[in-house]
């Protein structure tokens, strides 16, 4: 919402028509002496292998799967396969022009894009680098077998090897694969050679990709980054959201000096199948796929239809459209068309296209035309052909023969995995150099209005200071980015009004002027691809945080904080960090799809932090120290909690660094007759409850804060519980499925025989959220407390309730589920 | 005509045994000499035999019951026989009553608060804590009114009722609310309230373990040892250099590997005793006994206790005869299959701490025997030589306990020299 965009009236209502342009469909002419000239005759040869091995790889899986053996070697392989048998010369074609640099992301059905990107890079790497990579990778565990059961003549050959045998390895789940089996074959990658992690979820890498090219350029980074998804996965909403994200105007209005779109290529692996769904004439109704670039901007993505039967007409493709990109004018939508010849995994019957159609196809074989081409031009003989059968039926052989070894390729520990599900680094920075900021300093209108506030909340008579003169819960949020922005010069900040406004409750309110425009801006309305994203931005080394303005929108971002954001670390053994921190706020007064508390739902999920304070000393510590790790956390905040000031650490909030132990509750007040457990907002609630324990039955209540859902260190709270025998949990999440029901059946389990109850979990009702009027319906209310305390735990004398928290009503509630 | 089976008799110092295991059931057919059970002595494990044939009929005691000797064990007869005049164990003393209440172990009784939930009609359940509580404060939580959430009993209901018991000063209530723990029955305050006093006094730590057979025994006898003797202990050394020079030969061979520097020192006393007839006897009061021959008590640590058995006529034995026979009896003891007689007739004893480094102790006499000879380790020992020279020796300790009412000290000590002198050449005797 820049106030130098001006929205025209005039403009807007002017008649006229857009004239598209053509957009053209497999144009490419082929030009023997030309592509002579340009690739070699061993390149061109080269191509020609790089597509029979990446055959032979494949048939081999079929083999294995189909007969349970590949040349007399039997194996029992239990994992579905994506096979590409016949989409060859799209992969191998993308990499001719790719240096290691470039990045690709795929699909489940990606093993000869992995092959093909790795076998580009060790042609172009010098030898020295390819050593160094091999050595370093997985403190060579890899290299180790590789050399000494498989060395090849050669540094390349060994490194071919090395990519075969890694790849396979990691097919077949052993601790010797790319990521020591924790991916398998929908998710191998190998980084180092510019094969980024692949999806298991179809369109996937299409959100997170954009992440990689924006960390590019952000970060000034070399390169391209291509997502290879199908052509179905242009129905899911992510990809989409990818394109609007690539897209945006800003890069050419706003970015100033850091002016062009993040170099993403949307590459459509067409095989005009999506599983069985046919995408052209059956479940799409772009007819071709290039279409769409019209959608996304005027350029039209400088979308086209490439042959992707003709390795020659991809490289070319991919060389004219990389230029593209390094100017800044992408994104590009490339339609690269091919065909499957395999069926959708091990299961398909082909039931769905006919014989006919799947002989045709094979008369068109990349291979078979493609050898035949160079045989016509005398690159190559015949003889020459068939030596490349054997050998690449030899070196699928010998791989096989390795990686089903299982003294040689064993499979990974149990301490392998739980090790790789968090990375638990401490990272001042992920960038190189000095931080870019602009006035942040004490010239930034925010650091100046937070100077003149009150860190703590009281005076030293124990007044409580007015609300305009407190620091408050969002200076907290906004004091610990800004020293993370001036530490880390990999950190960037996106999301929905984050720039001008100053994020929706005003936490980024100065951010905008200390920060530029690649470091803080605004995206479309996007949740899917906010966090998408953000996924890729992490896992190519840089630090991003994005938020989602509600906790309600969470579902627009499911695949993204559900399966991407927790899974990349531990699905890639440990190769990759994910420094992401998401931010949801949890609303109020908003009604039933802007109030709901998810909690529980993130601390489902393995592989997230999820923390959630509910003071400012809190809010500043906790995500300091979440802003310095290497590990996804999800970040909570209440809109409830946004303008309260710090009530509890008396030398106030400190100006100064600092952090809060992870996974560590606090006790916000001691005592020794009942423990009440709090996590976010009802904190405050379960204060005033414990203000009416004391007073009126002299009863004091420990209040504990869990802060942290994970990791969580239950031992403070086991220490209260023996102590007192009386518990009570207390958030504002819908009560079924809260996580305080997890706590409390921990808790049960640790100190059973200290409990003088069993402990008691109140929540919100299990309803939509009520009008702001009617909300004390809805969360709990300090006298919910008192009546529980008194129903269920700790009859108190003379005490006659207001509300019915009774065993028989939960028991009526359950069974009509409200 | 049924036939009572009854606890034998095992030595004259046994009172009672403790019925292990039986190996017949009621019903079986046994036959006269056929094992029925096992029972412990105060020193060994027995099998009683049965004392005739027919149809076990009635089993008397049941296993870990502690039976006087000479009490009836069990019914053998006919089967259908009339035995209701034998089956009482009372036809021969009252086993239950008959023993010392000290000396059960009370592992079968439960603890006062240990009860199910549902004891009484109306009780809504106990909480955890609640139940905690009173196990500790002694009280049955089911005679407690709860107060909890549907009447379940909580823990102010334990304090409610333990108050309503135990009078307590307002700061012991206190002391005990924040600390917990155990009460004592009464306390020091006035009406025998309980103040914090108490409390803090009561909460030393300890545990009470019942004696074992084994051990009431010998405490018995060290006491009554040290009541009715006047023991003096004398206490030399002998240079070691000879015994382990041959003990060094001696672990060569399988043969002789036996022959341990414990065995060497049975075996010179064996061959010293005779010239000292009144080391080797008993003091009878009005009288003292000289044996002609030796029987040498030597004491084994065995996982039951102490226990002392006797090698007989050692004069006679060759010292590899002597290290088959305290093998053989070390071994017996400690599988606790060794008779009563293993431990009887024994003239004189050795005791040996020596393999714990001890250097010097004071053994306590086995009445009515004179003496105990009390084996040391072996320290280094600076000593001068033939030419008035320091040098370092291995020297072996002995303490010997006689009894004052018996011999005086300067016989005794000629004995310990003469002793002392024979170690250092026992390479020269043992005859290996």
């Amino acid at each position: 919402m820049p106030k130098t965009i001006v929205v025209n009236p005039a403009d807007i209502r002017r008649r006229e028509t857009i004239a598209l342009k053509s957009i053209p469909l497999n144009q490419y002419e082929g030009n023997f002496e030309a592509e002579l000239e340009k690739y070699g005759s061993s390149r061109l040869k080269r191509i020609l292998y790089d597509m029979m091995i990446i055959r032979e790889f494949e048939n081999m899986l079929d083999s294995i799967k189909r007969e349970g053996a590949y040349q007399g070697i039997s194996y029992d392989h239990k994992v579905p396969a994506h096979l590409s048998a016949g989409q060859e010369a799209a992969s191998v074609g993308q990499c001719v022009n790719l240096g290691p640099e470039d990045f690709i992301f795929g699909s489940h059905r990606s093993h000869g894009e992995i092959l093909a990107k790795c076998f580009s890079a060790i042609q172009s790497l010098d030898e020295s680098r390819i050593q160094h990579v091999l050595e370093g990778y997985l403190e060579g565990d890899i290299l180790r077998v590789v050399e000494s059961h498989f060395p090849g003549s050669d540094i390349r050959e060994l490194a071919e090897h090395f990519i075969l045998y890694g790849a396979l390895s990691e097919i077949f789940a052993r601790k010797t694969g790319f990521n020591r089996g924790l991916g398998g074959s929908m998710h191998a990658f190998f980084a180092p050679f510019g094969s980024m992690p692949n999806n298991a979820i179809v369109g996937g890498s299409g959100d997170i990709a954009v992440g990689a090219a924006l960390y590019k350029k952000i970060n000034r980074k070399p390169g391209i980054v291509i997502a290879n998804i199908g052509d179905a996965a242009l129905a899911c909403g992510p990809v989409w959201e990818g394109l609007t994200l690539s897209a945006m105007d800003q890069y050419h209005t706003l970015w100033g000096d850091m002016s062009g779109a993040p170099p993403y290529l949307l590459n459509i692996c067409n095989n005009f199948y999506g599983m069985g769904g046919q995408t052209c004439g059956e479940t799409m109704g772009y007819g071709t796929p290039a279409r769409v670039g019209y959608g996304v901007n005027p350029d039209g993505m400088h979308a086209e239809r490439v042959d992707g039967f003709n390795p020659l007409a991809v490289a070319d493709a991919i060389e004219r459209k990389k230029q593209i990109l390094l100017e800044g004018k992408g994104p590009v939508l490339l339609d690269t068309i091919t065909y499957r010849i395999s069926g959708h995994s091990p299961s398909d019957a082909s039931s769905y296209r006919s014989k006919d159609e799947i002989d045709s196809f094979r008369q068109q074989d990349s291979i078979i035309s493609y050898g035949e081409y160079l045989r016509q031009h005398s690159v190559i003989s015949e003889g020459e052909i068939e030596a490349y059968r054997q050998q690449v039926r030899e070196k699928i052989r010998r791989t096989v023969e390795l990686a089903t070894n299982q003294a040689v390729s064993p499979f990974a520990e149990e301490r392998v995995i739980e090790t790789a599900m968090f990375s638990n680094q401490v990272r001042e920075s992920y960038g190189e150099g000095e931080s870019e900021m602009l006035d942040w300093g004490e010239e930034n209108p925010r650091v100046q209005q937070i100077s003149r506030k009150m860190r703590f909340a009281y005076d030293a008579s124990g007044k409580p200071y007015p609300a305009s003169r407190l620091y408050t819960f969002r200076d907290a949020i906004f004091e610990s980015l800004l020293y993370r922005f001036s530490r880390d010069s990999s950190m960037t900040a996106y999301g929905e009004e984050n720039r001008d406004w100053g994020g929706a409750f005003g936490c980024y309110r100065g951010l905008t002027e200390a920060l530029p425009y690649h470091r803080l801006f605004n995206t479309p309305i996007s949740e899917g691809a906010i966090a998408g994203s953000g996924v890729g931005y992490a896992l190519c080394g840089g630090r991003a945080v994005v938020e989602l303005m509600y906790c309600d929108f969470l579902g627009r971002a499911g695949d993204e904080v559900f399966n991407q954001m927790p899974k990349w670390q531990a699905m890639s053994a440990g190769v990759l960090e994910m420094p992401l921190v998401l931010r949801i706020s949890v609303g109020s007064k908003y009604g039933a799809q802007h109030s709901q508390d998810w909690s529980a739902v993130l601390a489902h999920m393995p592989g997230l932090k999820v923390m959630f304070p509910a003071t400012p000393y809190d809010a500043k510590g906790m995500l300091n120290q979440a802003l310095r790790g290497s590990d996804p956390v999800i970040f909570f905040e209440s809109q409830k909690l946004y303008g309260i000031g710090e009530q509890f650490a008396a030398s106030g909030v400190p100006e100064g660094y600092y952090e809060v132990p992870e996974g560590e509750p606090d006790i916000k007040r001691p005592g020794n007759d009942i423990t009440i457990i709090t996590l976010g907002a009802a904190l405050y609630e379960a204060l005033a409850a414990a203000d009416v324990l004391q007073e009126r039955w002299n009863l004091k209540a420990e209040v504990i804060d869990l802060r942290f859902l994970n990791p969580l260190n239950y031992h403070p709270m086991i220490e209260s519980v023996k102590k007192t025998g009386k518990v009570l949990l207390v958030s504002d999440a819908c009560e079924r499925g809260s996580f305080l029901h997890t706590v409390a059946s921990h808790l049960t389990r640790y100190a059973f025989d200290f409990l003088d109850a069993p402990p008691a979990v109140l929540g919100s009702r299990n309803w939509i959220t009520p009008a702001a009027e009617m909300e004390d319906l809805f969360f709990p209310q300090p006298e919910w407390i008192i009546d529980a305390v008194h129903e269920l735990i700790l009859p108190l004398e003379g005490h006659r309730c207001t509300t019915n928290q009774s065993t028989l009503e939960d028991k009526r509630r359950n069974r009509l589920g409200v | 005509m049924a036939h009572q089976v009854i606890m034998p008799k095992q030595g004259n110092t046994v009172e009672s045994c403790i019925l292990l295991e039986w190996k017949k059931a009621e019903g079986d057919t046994v036959k006269l000499g056929e094992v029925l059970c096992e029972a412990e002595t105060d020193k060994a494990v027995i099998e009683v035999e049965s004392t005739a044939s027919g149809t076990l009929l009635k089993l008397l005691c049941a296993e870990n019951d502690e039976v006087p000797v000479l009490s009836p064990i069990a019914v053998i007869g006919e089967p259908g026989e009339d035995i209701s005049s034998l089956e009482s164990a009372d036809a021969a003393g009252k086993p239950a009553d008959a023993q010392p209440q000290e000396l059960r172990e009370e592992i079968h009784r439960k603890p006062p608060g240990d009860v199910p939930m549902q004891t009484r009609s109306g009780l809504k359940g106990v909480s955890p804590r609640a139940r905690n509580l009173a196990k500790k404060l002694s009280l049955d939580p089911s005679e407690v009114s709860g107060s909890g959430p549907e009447g379940r009993v909580i823990e102010r209901d334990i304090f409610t009722k333990a108050a309503s018991h135990q009078p307590l000063t307002p700061a012991a209530r206190e002391l005990h609310a924040r600390e917990g723990g155990s009460l004592p029955r009464h306390g020091s305050g006035i009406g025998r309230r309980i103040r914090s006093a108490d409390i803090a006094e009561s909460k030393a730590e300890y545990r009470d373990i019942p004696l074992s057979r084994i051990r009431a025994v010998t405490a018995r006898r060290m006491l009554e040892s040290m009541q009715q003797s006047c023991q003096l202990t004398l206490t030399s050394s002998a240079d070691a250099s000879a015994m382990l020079s041959l003990r060094k030969r001696c672990k060569e061979e399988d043969g002789t590997r036996d022959i341990t520097l414990h065995v060497m020192v049975l075996f010179v006393l064996s061959r010293t005793l005779g010239e000292f007839p009144y080391i080797n006897a008993h003091f009878l009061g009005d009288r003292t006994r000289e044996f002609a021959h030796c029987n040498i008590g030597f004491a084994v640590d065995t996982p039951r206790g102490l226990m002392v058995p006797v090698v007989r006529n050692a004069q006679d034995l060759t010292i590899s005869e002597l290290a088959g026979e305290v093998k053989r009896l070390s071994r017996t003891c400690i599988d606790g299959k060794a008779g009563t007689e293993v431990f009887e007739g024994g003239t004189c004893t050795v005791t040996n701490l020596g393999a714990y480094g001890i250097e010097h102790f004071t053994p306590v006499l086995n009445p009515p025997q004179v003496a105990i000879l009390g084996v040391n380790a072996i320290t280094i020992t600076p000593v001068s030589d033939a030419q008035g020279r320091i040098i370092l020796q291995p020297r072996m300790g002995f303490s010997l306990t006689m009894d004052h009412q018996a011999v005086d000290g300067a016989p005794a000590a000629k004995f310990l020299q003469a002793f002392t002198q024979a170690v250092e050449s026992v390479d020269q005797t043992a005859g290996i």
